[in-house]
C-alpha cells in the first residue's frame, strides 16, 4: 500500500530534479518564467530521445539509463554552480496545481488503493497494456537494434508485442520513458505502468493551464476550471482507463509544442537566418512526437501549414514565418529522420484505410458520437443514454457559443484559427462523413485540451457579464457536472477493471524454476483463445526463461498430436473461464493457482487409463478435453456447444459396444445432425431446441479407439435469435455422449 | 554495350548526380568551398542518395518511391537556392579541370570488363526496405550492409528507366571519376596550384587502374579524401569559426553526412576513418594549425566539433552506426 502512495510522488519529484538544469539552459526564458511545470516534460522528452538513440546504437536501457542520469545530474550541478536555478514565481497557483496533480493521480489509480492493494497493471477492458508493459521490460535488457537483428523465437510469443511496437510503429517513446524508472525503483513494468500513466496524465494539467495563461491571462479561477475540466473529463479518463499510453504521452508533448508555438509565433520572427532555441526546441519536440505517437502528428503540423497560408493571404510576414518553418523542419529531419518517414508512411496507410472494421464495441447503443456538451465532459457518453435532441442541441449550442467567445477573447488568433480549422475538419471527416465513432472519439480526445481552454476563457468572460452570483452558480454547476461524470466513470472502473492478479503474478515462481526446461503448452493452446488478457500475462510472466506453445503459435485442432509427457500449464480454479479437463500422468510443479502436468494424450496412453473414456457427461467430466478434438466451443458448466458445422471426438472402449447415446439440443430449428463412427454413417436425427436423448445403433463395435464425427446442417448466432452479446456460430449443445 | 551508349548513360548518370547535389551544394556548402562546388556537387549528390536511401528505407519507404522523394527534395532545394538568391556563377569555375577528369576516365576506364554479378542482390531494394527480412530470408544486418552500395544503382535505374545491369556497367567508371574529383579537392587546397594537383591525379589514376580496386573501396577513398579536405578547411580556415558550441557548422554537417555514407558503403572502413579523423584533428591542433585562435578555445571547439560530427553521423542513421560498431 505504501509504495502505491510513494512511487507517484517520487516519480514526479525525480522528473523535476533531473530536468531543472537542462530546462534552465535549453528552454527559452520567455517560457521558463511562466511555469515550473515545463520541467518534467523537458526531462521526459530528453530521456526518450537519448535512450532511444542509444538503444538504436545497441545499448539496452540498463546500460544507457545511468549515462543519461549522470548527464542530467551533471547539468543540474553545472547550472546550480554557474547559473541561477529556476524558482517558482507563482507559488499559490503552483500549490493549487500540486494538489490537483496529486489528487488526479490517486483518483486514477483508485482501484489499486481500494481493491488490489498491490502494485499492478489495470485496464477497463482493452489489452494494449501488454505492449506498454512488455516493451519496457524487454528494452531494459535488450536494445532496439537487438530486436531488429535477432531472429524471432516462435516459442516466446510474448516477444511479438514488443516486435509489433518496435518494428511496426517505431513507437519507442512510451516504453523508453517507462523503462528509465524501472531500475530506479527496482520494479517490473507491470508494477509501474498504471501509476506512471496516471502521473503523466496529471502532469499535462499544468500545461493546459499555461496555454490558458498565455492565450488569456493568469487566473486562479481559470486554473480551477481547467484542472477540473481536464482532470475529470470522462472522455479523457476513458483513454487512460483503457491504457492508451501513447495518446496520454501525446497530450503532454503536443501541449508543450503548442506552448512553444504560442510564444514563438506570438511576436513576429525577427531574425530570418540563424537558428534559435525556439527552432531547436520545436524541431526536437516534433521528433519526439514521431518517436512517441505519430498518429497525432498531423494535429500539430497541419495547423502550421494552414497558418502559413493565412499569413500569405493576409500578407503578414509569411516569408519570415516560412524561414522559421524551414529551420524547424531541418532540425526535426536531422533528429530521427527515419521515424518521421515511417510516421508519414503509416499515417498515409491509416488515412487510406478508414473503412476498415472497428474493433471496438459501441460506447453506447444510441448516438455514440459525443456532442460538444458531452465532449467537454459535462455529460458522459460512457455512462448515460443520449439526452433528448432538443436539450442536447441547446446545451451544445451554448458550449459552442462559449468556445467562440473564448476564441474572440484569446490572443494569437491566427494560430488559434489554424488549429481550430484543422480540428473541426477532422471532427467533420471522422464523424458525419466517415461515420467511424472510434476515430471520431480519438479526434475528440486529441483536440479536447484546446477546446477546453477556449471554453474556459469564454466562461470566464461570460461570467463577468452575468450578475456575480449567477456567474458563480453556472460555473459551479458545470464543474459539478464534470465531476459527476468523471466520478461515474471512475466508479465503473472500480467495478469492472481487469488486473494482473495474484494468480498471474505467482507464475514468476515457475519462470524462476530451473528444473523445468521443456516447452510448456498453455491451457489456451489446447482450448483455443478464450481470454486474451490472461493468455498475454501468462506469456509475460514466463518470459524469457520458458518456451511456450500458445494459441498464437499452436492450433488447438492439432492437440491430439501433442506427445505424452509434454508439459501443460493448467489453472487450478476457474478464473474468467473454466480450465480444460485433461488426463495427465504427473504434476511437475504447482502453486496455489496453477499446476504444471505431463499430459496423457496418445491412443496408447489413453487405452491404459482406468477412467471410462467411452462416456462424457459434461456436468461432471474430468477428462472431456482429452477426448474432444475439433469443432467444440468453450467449456461450460454442464454442457458444451459445437461452434462449427462439424465436430469430432475420440472415444476409448475396453469391450464391444452396440449403441451410441447423445443428449443434445439445437439453438434453433431446422437442424439435421449426422453421426459418423470411424468415418461410417451411424445415423441421423433432426434436433429440436429442447434437450433430447437420441440413440444410434452401431451393430457390434469392437473395443479400441473410435473417432466420432457430428455433422450439422446449420449454425446459428445467439445475437440473431435473442438479446445476447454472444456472436458465436453455434450448431448443437451436448450434455451427454456415450458409447454403450 | 556500344561505346556511344556507355557515353550517353555515363553523362546521364553524372548529370543526375550533379543535379541531386546541386541545390544542397548551393545552400549548404561553406562559403569558402563554393568555388569548388562544381567538383563537389556530384559527390554530395552521391552522399545524399546513399544517406537518404538508408534513412527512407528504415522509414519504410522503398527506393521505388524513395527515389522520387530524393529527386523531389533536390528540385525543391534547387528552386529554393534560385529563389533565395544564391549566385550560380561561382558554380562554373573550374569547369575545364572538371571536364578533363571526366574525359580521362571515359577514355581509359575498361567499361566492358565490369563485374555486374551482384545485380540481383541490389534489385531487392527496388521494392523492399531494410526491415523486410523474415519473409525474404534475409537478415537485417545483410540489408543494412548492402543498401549503401545498392541504392545509387537502383536510384539511377529508376530515374533513368534503364535496367540495372546497364547502370552497374557504367557506375564504377562514374565512381572512379568521383574519386579523382575528391582527390583534387584537398590537393587543390593544399597545393594551391592546379598543375601539381593534376600530376597527383595522374599517378593516382594509374594506381587505380593497375590495382583494380573494388567499388566499395573506391567509394570509401572518395569520401575519405572529401572528409579530409573538409576537415583541413574547417580547422585551418582563416574565416572565423563560429563560436557557438552547440549549433553545427556547414562543415560539420557535411562531415557527418560523409561519415554516415562511409558507414553505409564500407562499414569496416568507418572505424578507421573515425579514429583517423580524431587523430588528425588532434595532430593539427597540437601543431597549432589554426593559428588565429588561442589554444584554450581550440580545444573547446575541437571537442565541440567532434561531438557535433559524431552526433550528426549517429542521428542520421543510428542503426547503421550501431551495426558497424558491433
Amino acid at each position: 500500500m505504501i509504495p502505491i502512495i510513494i512511487i507517484p510522488i517520487v516519480t514526479i519529484a525525480l522528473l523535476f530534479f533531473l530536468g531543472i538544469g537542462v530546462t534552465t539552459i535549453v528552454v527559452p526564458k520567455k517560457i521558463r518564467v511562466h511555469s515550473i511545470w515545463i520541467i518534467p516534460w523537458v526531462t521526459i522528452t530528453l530521456i526518450i530521445f537519448f535512450l532511444t538513440l542509444l538503444s538504436l546504437l545497441g545499448l539496452p536501457v540498463k546500460q544507457s539509463m545511468p549515462i543519461v542520469t549522470f548527464f542530467l545530474l551533471a547539468i543540474d550541478v553545472y547550472v546550480w554552480i554557474k547559473k541561477k536555478l529556476q524558482r517558482p514565481a507563482h507559488i499559490v497557483q503552483d500549490i493549487i496545481l500540486t494538489v490537483f496533480i496529486i489528487g488526479t493521480v490517486f483518483f486514477n489509480i483508485s482501484p489499486l488503493l481500494k481493491t488490489e492493494k498491490q502494485l499492478t497493471t489495470l485496464s477497463l477492458g482493452n489489452n494494449d497494456a501488454i505492449v506498454y508493459v512488455m516493451s519496457p521490460d524487454y528494452l531494459l535488457n535488450h536494445s532496439i537494434l537487438d530486436n531488429f537483428t535477432k531472429k524471432p523465437n516462435t516459442l516466446k510469443p510474448a516477444e511479438a508485442s514488443v516486435t509489433g511496437l518496435i518494428q511496426s510503429s517505431y513507437r519507442f517513446g512510451p516504453p523508453m520513458i517507462t523503462a528509465f524508472f524501472l531500475p530506479l525503483f527496482d520494479l517490473k513494468a507491470y508494477q509501474f505502468f498504471t501509476i506512471f500513466q496516471a502521473v503523466i496524465f496529471a502532469l499535462s494539467i499544468p500545461l493546459v493551464y499555461l496555454v490558458l495563461k498565455v492565450l488569456y491571462k493568469p487566473s486562479t479561477l481559470g486554473l480551477v476550471i481547467i484542472s477540473i475540466l481536464i482532470g475529470f473529463n470522462a472522455n479523457l479518463l476513458y483513454i487512460i482507463y483503457h491504457d492508451f499510453f501513447g495518446q496520454v504521452l501525446f497530450w503532454g508533448i503536443s501541449l508543450c509544442l503548442l506552448i512553444y508555438f504560442l510564444f514563438y509565433f506570438e511576436t513576429e520572427p525577427k531574425n530570418s537566418k540563424s537558428f534559435t532555441y525556439f527552432d531547436a526546441g520545436i524541431g526536437f519536440l516534433i521528433s519526439i512526437l514521431f518517436l512517441s505517437y505519430h498518429e497525432g502528428a498531423i494535429f500539430v503540423l497541419a495547423p502550421l501549414v494552414i497558418l502559413l497560408g493565412i499569413r500569405f493571404i493576409l500578407k503578414k510576414n509569411s516569408l519570415k514565418y516560412w524561414f522559421s518553418l524551414t529551420r524547424i523542419g531541418m532540425i526535426s529531419i536531422i533528429l530521427m529522420p527515419f521515424a518521421i518517414a515511417n510516421g508519414m508512411v503509416l499515417g498515409l496507410e491509416q488515412a487510406g484505410n478508414t473503412g476498415g472494421p472497428i474493433g471496438w464495441q459501441l460506447f453506447r447503443s444510441n448516438i455514440p458520437y459525443a456532442n460538444p456538451f458531452e465532449m467537454l465532459g459535462f455529460y458522459s457518453i460512457h455512462s448515460f443514454d443520449p439526452l433528448p435532441s432538443v436539450v442536447a442541441a441547446t446545451l451544445s449550442s451554448l458550449v459552442v457559443l462559449l468556445i467562440m467567445i473564448g476564441f474572440y477573447h484569446s490572443k494569437n488568433k491566427l494560430l488559434m484559427l489554424s488549429l481550430v480549422i484543422i480540428y473541426l475538419g477532422f471532427l467533420i471527416w471522422t464523424g458525419p462523413i466517415d461515420q467511424n465513432f472510434f476515430t471520431y472519439n480519438r479526434v475528440v480526445t486529441y483536440t479536447l485540451p484546446l477546446f477546453i481552454v477556449l471554453f474556459a476563457i469564454g466562461l470566464l468572460e461570460a461570467g463577468k457579464k452575468m450578475p456575480r452570483q449567477l456567474g458563480g452558480y453556472v460555473i459551479v454547476a458545470l464543474l459539478a457536472l464534470t465531476l459527476y461524470s468523471g466520478i461515474q466513470l471512475n466508479k465503473r472502473y472500480l467495478r469492472e477493471f481487469i488486473s494482473i492478479d495474484r494468480s498471474l503474478i505467482s507464475l514468476q515462481e515457475l519462470h524462476d524454476s530451473s528444473i523445468i526446461q521443456q516447452p510448456i503448452y498453455t491451457e489456451q493452446a489446447l482450448t483455443g483463445l478464450t481470454s486474451l488478457w490472461r493468455q498475454m500475462w501468462i506469456e509475460y510472466f514466463l518470459y524469457p526463461n520458458k518456451s511456450l506453445y500458445s494459441p498464437f503459435n499452436f492450433q488447438a485442432s492439432h492437440k491430439t498430436k501433442i506427445k505424452d509427457g509434454s508439459l501443460i500449464l493448467l489453472s487450478k480454479t476457474s478464473i474468467v473461464y473454466p480450465p480444460p479437463s485433461i488426463l495427465y500422468t504427473d504434476t511437475m510443479w504447482e502453486n496455489q493457482y496453477f499446476k504444471l502436468v505431463t499430459i496423457c494424450n496418445s491412443d496408447q496412453c489413453l487405452l491404459r487409463r482406468k477412467e471410462n473414456l467411452s462416456l462424457i457427461k459434461f456436468k461432471d467430466s474430468s477428462y472431456e478435453d482429452s477426448l474432444l478434438i475439433d469443432g467444440w466451443s468453450l467449456k461450460e458448466k454442464d454442457h458444451r456447444w459445437t461452434d462449427h458445422k462439424t465436430a469430432t471426438i475420440r472415444f476409448i472402449t475396453q469391450t464391444d459396444t452396440q449403441q451410441m447415446i447423445v443428449e443434445v439440443e439445437s439453438l434453433k430449428q431446422p437442424q439435421m445432425m449426422k453421426v459418423f463412427i470411424n468415418n461410417k454413417l451411424a445415423g441421423q436425427a433432426s434436433l429440436t431446441d429442447i434437450p433430447e436423448k437420441y440413440t444410434f445403433p452401431l451393430g457390434q463395435l469392437p473395443g479400441g479407439i473410435h473417432k466420432i464425427r457430428f455433422e450439422f446442417s446449420h449454425t446459428y448466432k445467439p445475437t440473431d435469435i435473442s438479446k445476447s452479446d454472444d456472436t458465436r456460430d453455434l450448431a448443437a449443445d451436448f450434455t451427454l455422449i456415450q458409447l454403450k | 554495350m556500344k561505346n556511344l551508349d556507355i557515353l550517353i548513360i555515363f553523362i546521364k548518370i553524372f548529370g543526375i548526380f550533379i543535379f541531386t547535389g546541386f541545390g544542397f551544394n548551393l545552400l549548404f556548402l561553406p562559403k569558402k568551398l563554393k568555388e569548388l562546388s562544381f567538383f563537389l556537387s556530384p559527390i554530395i549528390g552521391l552522399i545524399l542518395i546513399i544517406v537518404s536511401s538508408g534513412i527512407l528505407s528504415f522509414g519504410r519507404v522503398s527506393l521505388n518511391i524513395g527515389s522520387y522523394v530524393i529527386v523531389l527534395i533536390s528540385i525543391l532545394l534547387f528552386f529554393y537556392a534560385l529563389i533565395f538568391g544564391v549566385s550560380m556563377r561561382i558554380f562554373l569555375k573550374h569547369a575545364i579541370s572538371f571536364s578533363l577528369i571526366i574525359g580521362l576516365t571515359l577514355f581509359l576506364f575498361p567499361f566492358n570488363n565490369v563485374d555486374i554479378s551482384n545485380f540481383q542482390g541490389f534489385e531487392f531494394f527496388r521494392e523492399h526496405t531494410v526491415i523486410d527480412t523474415h519473409t525474404f530470408n534475409r537478415t537485417f544486418l545483410q540489408n543494412f550492409m548492402e543498401i549503401g552500395l545498392a541504392s545509387p544503382a537502383i536510384f539511377m535505374s529508376i530515374i533513368l528507366r534503364e535496367n540495372i545491369q546497364t547502370i552497374l556497367q557504367v557506375l564504377p567508371g562514374v565512381y572512379l571519376t568521383f574519386f579523382f574529383l575528391s582527390v583534387f579537392f584537398p590537393a587543390k587546397i593544399l597545393l594551391k596550384r592546379n598543375t601539381k594537383a593534376y600530376i597527383i591525379l595522374g599517378f593516382l589514376y594509374l594506381l587505380m587502374w593497375y590495382q583494380n580496386f573494388s567499388t566499395p573501396l573506391i567509394l570509401f577513398l572518395t569520401f575519405v579524401f572529401f572528409i579530409f579536405g573538409l576537415t583541413y578547411e574547417h580547422i585551418s580556415s582563416e574565416a572565423k569559426v563560429p563560436l557557438n558550441l552547440l549549433l553545427p557548422t556547414e562543415y560539420e554537417v557535411m562531415m557527418g553526412l560523409s561519415l554516415s555514407a562511409i558507414a553505409s558503403v564500407f562499414p569496416y572502413g568507418f572505424k578507421v576513418v573515425a579514429f583517423s579523423l580524431v587523430f588528425l584533428a588532434i595532430y593539427m591542433i597540437m601543431k597549432k594549425a589554426s593559428s588565429n585562435l588561442n589554444r584554450g578555445k581550440d580545444i573547446n571547439l575541437f571537442f565541440a566539433m567532434c561531438i557535433k560530427i559524431i552526433f550528426i553521423t549517429v542521428l542520421l542513421n543510428p542503426v547503421i552506426i550501431g551495426l558497424v560498431l558491433r
